[in-house]
C-alpha cells in the first residue's frame, strides 16, 4: 500500500459516493452538493495524475462556473424538493438492469483487455508542454472551440432573453 | 495631361445624371431640391466651358479617346469586346458646351415659367437627364453607346412632352412622339446592326478606316448605301424629317422651356448630329436621298408655317424647316454648315421659345389672335424676339447669316458644278418663306392694336428669370462671337477649329461633283474655287430673300393690317391646305391607323373562330380524357392506397405502445438495444 | 497496486451512476447534473490512459479533457437557457410532463 493507493482510495471513494447522493438523493440542493463533491474528487484525482493544470481549471471552470449555473437553474425554477425519481417501478427496474448490465460490462471489458496495470512514476505535466500541444498539434480545434464559444454566449442570451412581449 | 480632359468630360456627363438622381429620389418633404439640381447643372456648364476652352487652345488637332472594356464575349484569339468609350473632338466639346448653356440657361426660365407647378423637383430632374442623354450622345464614337443615349433622349423627350399628363392632349402627344420616334429608331436599329455583322465593332473611327479601305457590308455598295439610309432613318425620326415629322408640332404640348431646349435647341438637333458624324461613311446614293428628304421637309415645313395660328406651333414648324435645311446641307456636303447652322439655331431658336414662353406666361394664350401690340408692354421680349427673328431669316451682322450663307453657297456651288440646281431652289424658296412667317409672327404679336383687351393689360416682361436667358440667348446671336468677318465664315475660328473634320475622319473615295480621295482635303479644288466665286452671289440672293419675305410681310401685316383669316376662292383651298399641315395628319390616321385597326379586327376574327375552335376542341378531348381517368382513379388506385393504409394502420397499433413521448423512456430503450448489442458482440 | 484499470473501474462507476441519472430523475435540471458526471468520467479516462499509456505522450490525454471541459461548460450554458424557456412556456421543468413530442 503506497501513499498512491490510499489516496487513490479514499478520493475515488468520496467521489462514488458523492456521486450516489447526487442521483439518488430526494433533494435537489443535496444532489447538488454532491456534484460539488464529486467534480473536486476528480479534480483531486487528475492531481493524482500529475495534470495539476487540468485540475486547477476543472476547479475553476466547473466548480466555479458550471455548478454556479445549474444551482442558479435551481433557484430560478424554484423545484427544491421535486420528486426525485420515478414511481413507475417497472420502468425504474429496467433502467437499474441496464445500466447495472452495463456497468459488468465495461468492467470486465476494461480490466480483461489492459489486463495487470503498473504503475510508473507519477510525473506532473507541464503548463508549457500543455501549451506547445495545443497550439502545435490541435490548433484547429482550439481555434472552432473559439467560435463555438462565441455562438453559445450569443446563443445563451438570446434564448434566456425575456420575449414575451 | 489627356486623361485630365477625360475625367473632365466624364464629369460634365455625369453631373446633370447625379442632379437627375438627386431631384427625383428627394422626398416629398424637400420642395426645395430643384435648386440644387439647377446648382448642379451651372456647375456642370462651368466645367464644360473650361473643357471646351482648353480643348480648342490647347489639343485643337487631337482626338482624345478613353475607352475600357465593359465585357467581352466568346472565346479564341478575338474575343467580341464591349468597349465604353468616350471620344472628345472638337465637334463634342463645342456640342458639350453649348448643349450645357443653353440646359442651364432654360433650367434659369422655368424656375419663374414652373413656379407654381406642384412637381418641380420632377419637372428639373427629367431636363437633368435629358441634358445628360444628350451630352451622352455626342461624347461617344461608338454606334451602339450613340443609339443607347438615342434611346435615352428618346425616353426624357416623353417623359418631358408628357409632363402634363393630366392633359389629354400631352398624353396624345407624347404617345405620338414616341410610336413615330419608334418607327425612325428601328431602322437606326438595323443599320447598326447592319455594321456591326459586318466589322464586329461599334467603334465608328475603325468602321470609317474598313471603310475607306474599300471594305463594304457583305462586300458591295449598294448595301453601305443601305446601312447609311438605315442609320438616317433614325436621323429622320428624330430630327423631325418628312414623313416622320407630325410628332413635333404635337410635341408643343409640353411646357415652353422644354420646347426650347428639347424640341427646338438640342434633341431634334441629335439626328443632324449623328449623319454628321456619320458622314465619311454615306455614298453618293445616300447623299442624294438625304438631300431630297431635307430639302422637302425644309419647304414643306415653311409652308405650313405661313398659315399657324398657334405661335408654338408657327415656331415648331419653323424648327421643321430649319432642321431640313441643316439635313440638305448634309446632303450637298456641307457638314460643316450644318453642325454650324445646328449650333447656330440652336441659340436664336431656344431664344424664340423661350421668348414664345415668356409671352404665354404673361398673357395665359398661345393663340396669335389674342396678341397684338405688346411691343410696349414687353419690351425686352419684343427686341429680343426681333434679333432671333433677324438671325433665322439670316439678316447680315447675324450669326444666322453666317450659317445660312453657308448653306446656300454649297447648294449653289453643288449646283454650278452638277447642273442640278433642286437643292438651291429648295434653300432659295424656303428662305423666302421663314423671311415672311417669322415677319408674320412679330407683326401680328408685337404691333398692330391688341386684339384681346383682357390678355394685353396682363402683358408685361415679368422678371429677371424670364429677361436674363433671352438677353444672353439675344446677345450671341451677334456675329462677333463667332468671327471678325461679319461677311463670311471662312477662315474664322468656328471653321478651323471647331469644326473641322480630323484626317482620321476623312471619307472614302466617292464621285458627288465635289469630293475626291485626295488625303487631307476631301473638297476638290476646284469645288473650293467655286465656293469662294459663288459667295457674293448667294449674298445677294439672300438679301433679295429678305427683302422679298419681310416686305411681303409688311406689307400684307402692317400696311394692310390684314387680320389671319381663309381667304376666298382657289387661294382660301391652298391656305387650308397649309394650316391643316398639308392634311398629313389626316392621312396618317386614314392609312396606318385605320390599317391597324382592320388588321386588328383581322386578328380579333381569326382569334374568335380559328384559334378559339382549336382550342375548344383540344378543352373538350381533354375533358373526355379527364372523366375517364377520374373513374380510373377512383376504384383502382384509390383502393390500392385505403389497402396500403388499412396495413399500416394495423401495425401502428402496436408499435404505437412505444412512443410515450417522454425523451427518458426513448433514451432507456435505446440503451437497452445497445447493451443488448454489446453482449452479442462480447459472446461472439 | 494502484494501476490504470483502477482509474478505469471508477470512471465505468462513475458513469453509470451519470447515466442512470439521466434515465431516472424528473427535473430537467437534475438530468443535467448526471450529464455533467458522464462527461466527468470520459474526461477521467482520458487522461489516466494518457498517463499510463507508453505510445502516448500525457498531454495529449490533458488537451482532450480540456476540450471537454469546454464543450460541457458551453453545454450547461445552453442548457440552462433551454431550462429557463421551458420554465416559461410550461410553468415546471419536469421532462416527463413534457410530452409534446408525442402529439
Amino acid at each position: 500500500m503506497e501513499l498512491f493507493d490510499i489516496f487513490f482510495y479514499a478520493f475515488g471513494a468520496i467521489t462514488v459516493i458523492a456521486g450516489a447522493v447526487t442521483v439518488f438523493s430526494k433533494n435537489m440542493i443535496y444532489s447538488a452538493f454532491g456534484l460539488l463533491i464529486l467534480l473536486s474528487g476528480v479534480a483531486a484525482l487528475y492531481f493524482l495524475l500529475g495534470a495539476e493544470f487540468l485540475a486547477v481549471v476543472q476547479i475553476l471552470i466547473y466548480v466555479g462556473g458550471v455548478m454556479i449555473l445549474l444551482v442558479f437553474g435551481i433557484m430560478l425554477t424554484g423545484q427544491v424538493k421535486s420528486m426525485p425519481i420515478r414511481e413507475n417501478y417497472l420502468f425504474l427496474l429496467i433502467a437499474a438492469v441496464v445500466t447495472g448490465l452495463l456497468c459488468g460490462l465495461l468492467i470486465t471489458g476494461l480490466t480483461s483487455k489492459t489486463g495487470s496495470a503498473l504503475s510508473s512514476e507519477i510525473q506532473s505535466t507541464s503548463l508549457k508542454e500543455l501549451g506547445n500541444i495545443l497550439i502545435e498539434k490541435y490548433y484547429f480545434i482550439f481555434g472552432i472551440l473559439g467560435m463555438l464559444l462565441l455562438i453559445v454566449l450569443i446563443a445563451a442570451a438570446g434564448m434566456a432573453r425575456n420575449n414575451r412581449e | 495631361m489627356n486623361t485630365h480632359l477625360t475625367l473632365l468630360q466624364a464629369l460634365v456627363i455625369l453631373l446633370p445624371l447625379f442632379g437627375f438622381v438627386v431631384a427625383i429620389l428627394a422626398p416629398n418633404k424637400m420642395k426645395k431640391m430643384y435648386l440644387v439640381e439647377t446648382g448642379i447643372m451651372f456647375v456642370s456648364l462651368v466645367l464644360a466651358a473650361i473643357l471646351f476652352f482648353t480643348k480648342i487652345f490647347n489639343f485643337s488637332e487631337e482626338i482624345i479617346r478613353s475607352q475600357f472594356t465593359l465585357f467581352s464575349l466568346g472565346m479564341g484569339e478575338k474575343p467580341f469586346e464591349l468597349l465604353v468609350d468616350l471620344t472628345m473632338d472638337n465637334m463634342t466639346v463645342s456640342l458639350l458646351f453649348m448643349v450645357t448653356l443653353i440646359s442651364f440657361l432654360v433650367h434659369f426660365f422655368s424656375l419663374e415659367y414652373m413656379a407654381e407647378d406642384p412637381l418641380k423637383n420632377r419637372y428639373f430632374g427629367y431636363l437633368g437627364l435629358f441634358t445628360f442623354s444628350m451630352l451622352g450622345l455626342v461624347s461617344t464614337g461608338s454606334i451602339l453607346f450613340i443609339y443607347i443615349f438615342w434611346e435615352l433622349v428618346g425616353l426624357s423627350s416623353y417623359l418631358l412632352i408628357g409632363f402634363w399628363g393630366y392633359k389629354d392632349e400631352a398624353a396624345d402627344a407624347c404617345s405620338k412622339a414616341f410610336i413615330t420616334n419608334r418607327v425612325g429608331d428601328f431602322g437606326f436599329f438595323l443599320g447598326v446592326l447592319t455594321l456591326f455583322i459586318t466589322y464586329r465593332s461599334f467603334d465608328l473611327f475603325y468602321i470609317f478606316g474598313e471603310i475607306a479601305k474599300g471594305s463594304y457590308p457583305y462586300g458591295s455598295e449598294v448595301w453601305l448605301t443601305v446601312a447609311g439610309l438605315l442609320l438616317f432613318c433614325g436621323a429622320i425620326g428624330k430630327s423631325a424629317q418628312f414623313p416622320l415629322h407630325v410628332w413635333l408640332p404635337d410635341a408643343m404640348a409640353g411646357p415652353t422651356p422644354v420646347s426650347a431646349l428639347i424640341h427646338a435647341a438640342t434633341m431634334v438637333a441629335a439626328g443632324v448630329y449623328m449623319i454628321v458624324r456619320l458622314f465619311p461613311m454615306f455614298t453618293e446614293t445616300a447623299f442624294i436621298v438625304i438631300g431630297v428628304i431635307g430639302g422637302f421637309s425644309a419647304l414643306m415645313a415653311a409652308t405650313v408655317a405661313l398659315t399657324q395660328l398657334d405661335i408654338k406651333k408657327i415656331l415648331a414648324y419653323s424648327t421643321v424647316s430649319q432642321l431640313g435645311l441643316m439635313v440638305l446641307a448634309v446632303g450637298v456636303g456641307a457638314y460643316q454648315a450644318a453642325i454650324i447652322h445646328l449650333m447656330f439655331h440652336a441659340f436664336f431658336k431656344a431664344g424664340l421659345f423661350l421668348g414664345s414662353g415668356s409671352i404665354i406666361h404673361a398673357t395665359h394664350s398661345q393663340d396669335i389672335m389674342d396678341m397684338g401690340g405688346l411691343r410696349k408692354k414687353m419690351p425686352v421680349a419684343f427686341y429680343t424676339t426681333l434679333m432671333y427673328a433677324l438671325s433665322l431669316i439670316g439678316f447680315p451682322l447675324t450669326i444666322g447669316f453666317l450659317s445660312k450663307e453657308m448653306i446656300l453657297t454649297s447648294s449653289l456651288v453643288l449646283g454650278n458644278m452638277t447642273g442640278n440646281y433642286i437643292y438651291f431652289v429648295f434653300v432659295v424658296l424656303t428662305s423666302v418663306l421663314t423671311s415672311f412667317y417669322i415677319f408674320r409672327y412679330i407683326f401680328l404679336i408685337f404691333f398692330g392694336e391688341p386684339r384681346n383687351k383682357h390678355a394685353y393689360e396682363h402683358a408685361n416682361d415679368l422678371n429677371i428669370f424670364i429677361k436674363l436667358p433671352l438677353i444672353v440667348l439675344a446677345a450671341l446671336c451677334f456675329f462677333f462671337f463667332f468671327t471678325l468677318n461679319p461677311i463670311t465664315l471662312h477662315g474664322s475660328y468656328v471653321t478651323e477649329l471647331l469644326f473641322k473634320f480630323p484626317d482620321i475622319l476623312l471619307p472614302k473615295e466617292i464621285t458627288h461633283g465635289f469630293l475626291t480621295a485626295s488625303p487631307g482635303n476631301i473638297y476638290s479644288t476646284e469645288y473650293m474655287h467655286s465656293l469662294h466665286e459663288s459667295e457674293l452671289l448667294a449674298t445677294l440672293t439672300s438679301a433679295l430673300i429678305i427683302l422679298a419675305g419681310v416686305g411681303t410681310a409688311w406689307y400684307m401685316y402692317m400696311k394692310k393690317k390684314l387680320v389671319p383669316k381663309v381667304p376666298e376662292g382657289a387661294l382660301g383651298k391652298l391656305y387650308l391646305f397649309s394650316q391643316n399641315k398639308w392634311y398629313l395628319d389626316e392621312l396618317y390616321g386614314v392609312t396606318v391607323i385605320k390599317g391597324t385597326h382592320l388588321t386588328a379586327a383581322l386578328m380579333s376574327w381569326i382569334d374568335k373562330n380559328i384559334v378559339d375552335g382549336v382550342i375548344n376542341l383540344g378543352a373538350w378531348v381533354t375533358v373526355a380524357l379527364g372523366k375517364f381517368s377520374a373513374a380510373f382513379d377512383l376504384y383502382v388506385i384509390d383502393g390500392l392506397v385505403n389497402l396500403v393504409a388499412w396495413i399500416n394502420g394495423f401495425f401502428s397499433m402496436f408499435i404505437r405502445k412505444f412512443q410515450t413521448g417522454k425523451v427518458q423512456s426513448y433514451l432507456t430503450l435505446a440503451m437497452v438495444f445497445i447493451v443488448l448489442f454489446v453482449m452479442y458482440v462480447f459472446s461472439n | 497496486m494502484v494501476g490504470l484499470s483502477h482509474f478505469l473501474v471508477l470512471s465505468s462507476i462513475l458513469f453509470c451512476l451519470g447515466l442512470f441519472g439521466v434515465f431516472t430523475r424528473k427535473n430537467a435540471i437534475m438530468v443535467l447534473m448526471g450529464l455533467e458526471m458522464i462527461l466527468n468520467a470520459a474526461s477521467l479516462n482520458f487522461v489516466a490512459i494518457s498517463r499510463f499509456s507508453e505510445k502516448l505522450a500525457p498531454a495529449a490525454g490533458q488537451v482532450i479533457s480540456l476540450f471537454i471541459i469546454v464543450l460541457a461548460a458551453s453545454e450547461a450554458a445552453i442548457a440552462l437557457a433551454i431550462v429557463l424557456n421551458l420554465y416559461k412556456n410550461f410553468y415546471n421543468v419536469n421532462i416527463d410532463e413534457i410530452n409534446t413530442l408525442k402529439e
